[in-house]
């Protein structure tokens, strides 16, 4: 059942870190604020911690679900509800990654639309995107771990950039600190969930991955999330030392709001420089997701991958065109984000339950048949 | 293969320049807006805009338009200007006497959220900003904003920009307060003193001594000019000091069941012109003009600050601060029962880092 | 396309070459046995012939005592290179090469090859490097004899792993093409690849050694170079001693060498000539302008076009004032002004050196001047394009060069459609062509992606000589160090040990 890729398409484990971090960090990055602070208000951070751990857990859950024979999700379906059962599965979780490829594109539309370009049309920048997308991700699952390198190594300078806020921050902003109950921080946990996701596409892209042994990647995925949990533990703190809470409460986009502060002698308002550069960031979690989904229906239906990814991104435009009111594309980011935390916080555990309990009704009837 | 290649790439680059039609803002065929001026004029909003004419003249020029809601206001204003306004340059905001007395919410509320605009600087003016502008449109289009920016630099006006007005409008604990700007008896436009807000409305003015002191007590950057009356030896005057650098801590301590907040100074300051009969060179001298400056400034900041308590007003963030110690903190209680009742204590340190030439 | 008949008679042969003009046939006579000397006039050393050859023959005529013996008298001809065949297409190639066919009449099936040729006339000597000049080091460069390169190479490098294996290419030009490598060093498999490639060509002329890059190349559709073509022998012996495989062609002053990475096209030979400190400094100024050639005239459409906002308020009275009375769109004005500098840059290289001089600094100055007077363009703009036209040529390969001032028209179409949206897109987009581009089976990106730490040593930066004694990875070299680090004289320092 386990699926063998030709070690030419393969690329190192090393790439594993690079690959969990650019699907983690999408368009979430430059809104999470308002969201997290309405619960757990300045202690969210504690929630963010908390989230972390939970998703080192799911990814070791991950890991035991590739474990053994079954080295990616339609095999694990196959091998845990049959084939028809597997296959139905399967369509479903594509449907997922469709919506969270989807998901990015419509939030990053947006962000163009309200911060660059207010009278761009929808389907103008739905077209221009689908002609890239189509090109970056026919050119291969290779090209693609390239992207999300490059686009975790490119814009890494725009971290330095937290110089600029700090030197306006207060402190006072963090306290009280340790002042919520449980309750309040694991529905701050909740929003910060969002974040977190796209981590679980390593159940189709891991046999893409060249290595002597399992243990490798798994490492590297999970610093992978570990970098993830430091970038985001510093926006949120350097956001709530930049901004009160209140105000966090009453902007959109709280993190363009920040770079707005960036100024040099040559250069002003650099959240127009944040907006482009940040293309590099989402084009690996959309274009990642949509391969996976290409995946998927490859090694369900033997769909030629190409037929796929163009069906998909057609789908995609259309969806993203007809996302018209303002507060549509707020719906949609909440419906993927319980659909994602659905599945990865919730079905995938429950998925390793029913691949222990299958091994252990198998090995049962191994024994008795001998 | 070859002439699928040519067709591919050739479809590609039509439909390129089909979905690439996107509305061009090129630079030179935009108005600029540089200061905006608002007030009330006759229950109308009303907008004073200085737009340079870099391609013309060296002098920007003035425009002014009326409308019932700001949105309206930019097309407005357009319908007066072969170009349309653009709000992405704007460098200062300028709100008259009346609408400020009025509330300023709808103007906060609606353009200063507009991600459009930079970290821009907004201040106050106790006439109208249209008179305040007209008197600016010999400099350059970047006077006033060069102004501010140095006034705020070196001579003892508080920081404030874009992102301040955020945290005092719409954080809690805290009030508005800008810099205010003001025509003199020659027709000069100079920085006077600040207007300390209530809501979006302003409740106070404070005169330029107090703003230094405002300065000292909240910005990190205390750099300015203070002067205070000596009276040692039989000899009387007034004198300047300039402040360089310092620090300030706002504490609470519980006493008698009041709340007693403990403002402690740190200055470093410069002296430069002293009269002829103080000798820093005494170890007396020294000590009593350290002692008199300490005094000065603590006592003015403590009346400062009763006169903040007075007025109901708290431009220090005084209920910021005491929400971060105390967990059930809710605004509306503070300013009713707490804020009234405080005493203040203002204690002061200095250090005289150097005299000038002088001596 | 020629097809070429098999088993041909040795006789057709001299009856197809009888229909060119320039070829002879004398009919002599040696020890009763006639003999039948032909050969291509225009092609033979006619030294060679009058004073050795003829009179050589002459003699032979003279000598009737003995009976012929064709080993007899192919050995005794006093000339270097004689063989006997009875290969028609041998023959008709050695025609072609300028040698002399001997036939023997009733006597012998042999045919009689004798090397009179001159095929080196009316070819260049000495080559300066003109084109990839440097300021230092060795200016020595190929020149269109494939036996004077190889001499070249042979006489800087004495090694013995110097290896050549040599082929004819092309069905008209029939140019011997040879493949240079170090044995021992240089991985097989990237030998074998050269070979399967060069033993697939189908092409008729080979011009130039840089154009069996488009013909061996892994991707057709690319603007890169794969691999480095250069007409410098310092460059061709370092490319050599990395581990990379050497292809020169007779007829061409130029070689190429591959696996190339995109790094390699901006490395000078001059980096290793000065300290590493001064050589990485160099190499870094490189890299800064070709991404500023590249980006800074788009750049400049985006900002003015759509950004505003960024342009700090300073900056704002220039730039209008520039280009307030200017009639055109941004993007017209940037390609009037691009075209402009593409077309002095196409002028000067087709005229004469020293009219180019001039006509570089009457179309700089004049024009450029007249176009800000005329308000065609604005003088901001006329400082960003002459100073990325010349950061373009720093790069010091011609093919890199082009590619880069190739690349920057989309950009600034892009650019003029969706602002730094546009120019974000048409990175990501080459971003992505260039991961896909492979060298040799040998990725193009490489050490950027995929990622080879130890490779940077030597890339954007020139580490001193002790760093950078391995052979980097991606070649794949069968022996990867170069020469020991250990630095031999160490100093004393001041501090500690004295």
């Amino acid at each position: 059942m386990s699926v063998k890729v030709e070690k030419q398409f393969q690329v190192s484990a090393f790439f594993t870190f690079f690959l969990i971090h650019s699907s983690q960090t999408g368009i979430g990055i430059l809104n999470f604020q308002s969201q997290v602070i309405k619960d757990a208000e300045q202690d969210a951070w504690i929630s963010l911690i908390i989230t972390w751990v939970i998703t080192h857990i799911i990814l070791y859950i991950i890991f035991k679900l590739l474990d053994g024979e079954t080295n990616d999700l339609v095999a694990v379906h196959q091998y845990c509800f049959g084939k028809t059962a597997g296959s139905i599965m399967s369509v479903l979780a594509l449907v997922y990654f469709w919506l969270a490829s989807l998901t990015v594109l419509r939030a990053y539309i947006e962000v163009i639309q309200i911060w660059v370009y207010p009278t761009i049309k929808t389907w103008q920048l739905c077209f221009i995107f689908g002609l890239t997308f189509y090109y970056i991700i026919s050119s291969g699952f290779r090209s693609l771990t390239g992207f999300s390198f490059w686009g975790v190594i490119l814009p890494a300078f725009l971290f330095f950039l937290i110089y600029f806020p700090l030197k306006h921050m207060n402190y006072i902003n963090l306290l009280p600190a340790f002042s919520h109950s449980l309750t309040e921080l694991f529905l701050s946990s909740k929003a910060y969930a969002l974040l977190f996701l796209g981590f679980e596409w390593i159940l189709m892209y891991y046999p893409f991955i060249r290595s002597s042994n399992n243990k490798d990647i798994s490492k590297w995925a999970h610093l992978g999330n570990m970098y993830t949990f430091i970038i985001y533990l510093v926006i949120t703190l350097v956001s709530f030392l930049y901004f009160n809470q209140d105000v966090l409460k009453h902007l959109p986009w709280p993190t363009l709001m920040m770079v707005k502060v960036v100024m040099f002698s040559f250069l002003e308002r650099f959240e127009y420089i944040f907006v482009f550069i940040w293309l590099l960031v989402i084009i690996s979690p959309i274009c990642i997701s949509l391969w996976v989904c290409t995946r998927i229906a490859k090694r369900t239906f033997s769909i030629p991958p190409k037929a796929t990814l163009l069906f998909l991104l057609i789908a995609e435009m259309i969806a993203s065109v007809n996302f018209r009111e303002f507060r549509s594309t707020d719906y949609l980011i909440h419906f993927t984000a319980n659909a994602g935390i659905g599945f990865v916080y919730v079905y995938l555990p429950l998925l390793l339950i029913i691949k222990w309990i299958k091994n252990h009704f198998m090995k049962n009837r191994l024994n008795k048949g001998f | 293969m070859m002439n699928n290649t040519f067709v591919k790439m050739g479809c590609v680059i039509l439909s390129l320049i089909l979905a690439g039609c996107v509305p061009h803002n090129t630079i030179d065929e935009v108005s600029l807006m540089h200061n905006i001026g608002f007030d009330k004029e006759e229950e109308m909003l009303k907008a004073s805009v200085v737009y340079p004419n870099y391609a013309e003249s060296d002098n920007p020029a003035l425009i002014t338009a009326a409308a019932e809601n700001p949105s309206s206001l930019q097309e407005e204003l357009s319908h007066k200007s072969q170009f349309p306004f653009e709000i992405g340059q704007v460098r200062l905001l300028i709100f008259g006497d009346k609408l400020s007395r009025e509330g300023l919410a709808p103007i906060l509320d609606t353009i200063c959220k507009d991600p459009k605009i930079g970290i821009i600087r907004i201040v106050i003016t106790d006439g109208s900003p249209d008179l305040l502008l007209r008197k600016t449109l010999k400099e350059s289009p970047l006077f006033l904003m060069n102004l501010i920016e140095k006034s705020i630099e070196n001579e003892g006006i508080p920081e404030t920009d874009l992102h301040l007005m955020y945290d005092q409008f719409f954080g809690s604990g805290i009030d508005m307060s800008f810099p205010n700007l003001t025509v003199d008896s020659k027709e000069n436009v100079k920085v006077d003193g600040m207007g300390i807000f209530k809501d979006d409305k302003l409740a106070l003015r404070i005169s330029e001594k107090e703003t230094f002191l405002l300065k000292l007590m909240t910005d990190a950057n205390k750099r300015g000019v203070y002067s205070f009356n000596l009276n040692m030896n039989g000899n009387k005057a007034n004198i300047g000091v300039r402040i360089i650098s310092g620090k300030h801590k706002v504490k609470f301590i519980k006493d008698n069941l009041k709340e007693k907040v403990k403002v402690s100074l740190n200055l470093n300051v410069e002296l430069d012109a002293l009269p002829e009969w103080i000798n820093l060179e005494k170890e007396k001298d020294l000590k009593l003009l350290k002692n008199a400056l300490q005094k000065s400034i603590s006592t003015e900041a403590e009346i400062l600050l009763k006169k903040f308590q007075a007025n109901g007003v708290d431009p220090i963030g005084i209920g910021r601060r005491y929400k971060a110690n105390h967990e059930n903190y809710s605004e509306l209680s503070f300013y009713d029962r707490i804020y009234p009742g405080m005493t203040y204590d203002a204690d002061t340190k200095i250090t005289i880092r150097q005299t000038g030439v002088g001596k | 396309m020629i097809k070429e008949k098999k088993n041909q008679n040795p006789a057709e042969i001299v009856k197809r070459a009888k229909k060119s003009s320039d070829f002879k046939e004398i009919k002599k006579n040696v020890s009763g046995v006639k003999i039948f000397i032909s050969c291509f006039t225009s092609l033979i050393d006619h030294k060679t012939m009058e004073q050795v050859f003829l009179p050589y023959i002459n003699e032979c005529e003279k000598k009737t005592d003995q009976a012929f013996d064709i080993n007899q008298f192919k050995n005794s001809i006093p000339l270097e290179e004689v063989m006997t065949t009875q290969d028609a297409k041998e023959i008709e190639e050695k025609l072609h090469k300028g040698f002399v066919l001997i036939t023997f009449e009733n006597t012998s099936e042999d045919w009689l090859l004798v090397n009179v040729s001159n095929l080196s006339k009316g070819i260049r000597e000495t080559n300066e490097t003109e084109n990839e000049y440097s300021v230092t080091g060795p200016k020595l460069g190929f020149v269109e004899s494939l036996d004077t390169n190889i001499l070249l190479l042979r006489s800087k490098l004495k090694s013995p792993l110097v290896t050549t294996e040599e082929l004819t290419l092309g069905t008209l030009s029939k140019t011997r093409v040879a493949i240079v490598y170090l044995d021992g060093i240089t991985n097989e498999k990237h030998i074998e690849t050269v070979k399967k490639r060069l033993a697939k060509i189908d092409f008729d002329i080979i011009w130039d050694t840089s154009a069996l890059d488009e013909i061996i190349r892994d991707n057709s559709h690319t603007p890169f170079p794969l691999y480095l073509s250069t007409e410098r022998l310092d460059r061709i012996c370092y490319t050599l001693s990395l581990g990379q495989v050497v292809i020169f062609s007779d007829g061409s002053p130029s070689a190429i060498s591959g696996p190339s990475t995109l790094l390699d096209f901006f490395i000078s030979p001059e980096d290793y000539y000065y300290n590493w400190i001064v050589g990485s400094f160099f190499r870094l100024i490189r890299i800064f302008a070709i991404i500023f050639s590249i980006f800074s005239s788009s750049l400049y459409v985006a900002v003015v076009t759509f950004h505003y906002e960024v342009v700090p308020a300073d900056l704002l009275g220039p730039l209008i004032e520039s280009r307030a009375n200017v009639p055109f769109p941004p993007v017209m004005e940037v390609l009037f002004l691009e075209m402009t500098i593409e077309l002095l840059r196409e002028a000067g290289a087709r005229l004469p050196t020293k009219v180019g001089q001039t006509l570089g600094i009457v179309g700089g100055i004049v024009i450029g001047q007249a176009a800000v007077m005329a308000a065609l363009t604005s003088n901001i703009l006329l400082i960003v394009v002459a100073l990325s036209a010349l950061a373009s040529f720093t790069t010091p390969t011609m093919s890199m060069s082009n590619t880069i001032r190739l690349l920057r028209f989309p950009f600034i179409i892009m650019s003029s459609l969706l602002g730094g949206l546009g120019i974000m897109l048409g990175f990501a987009v080459i971003l992505c062509h260039l991961f896909k581009l492979k060298s040799f089976e040998t990725p193009y990106m490489v050490p950027l992606y995929p990622f080879r730490r130890n490779n940077f040593k030597d890339s954007f930066i020139r580490s001193p000589y002790s760093v950078i004694n391995k052979r980097p990875d991606y070649l794949r070299a069968k022996d990867t160090i170069k020469y020991s680090s250990k630095e031999k004289n160490k100093k004393k320092e001041d501090i500690n040990d004295e």
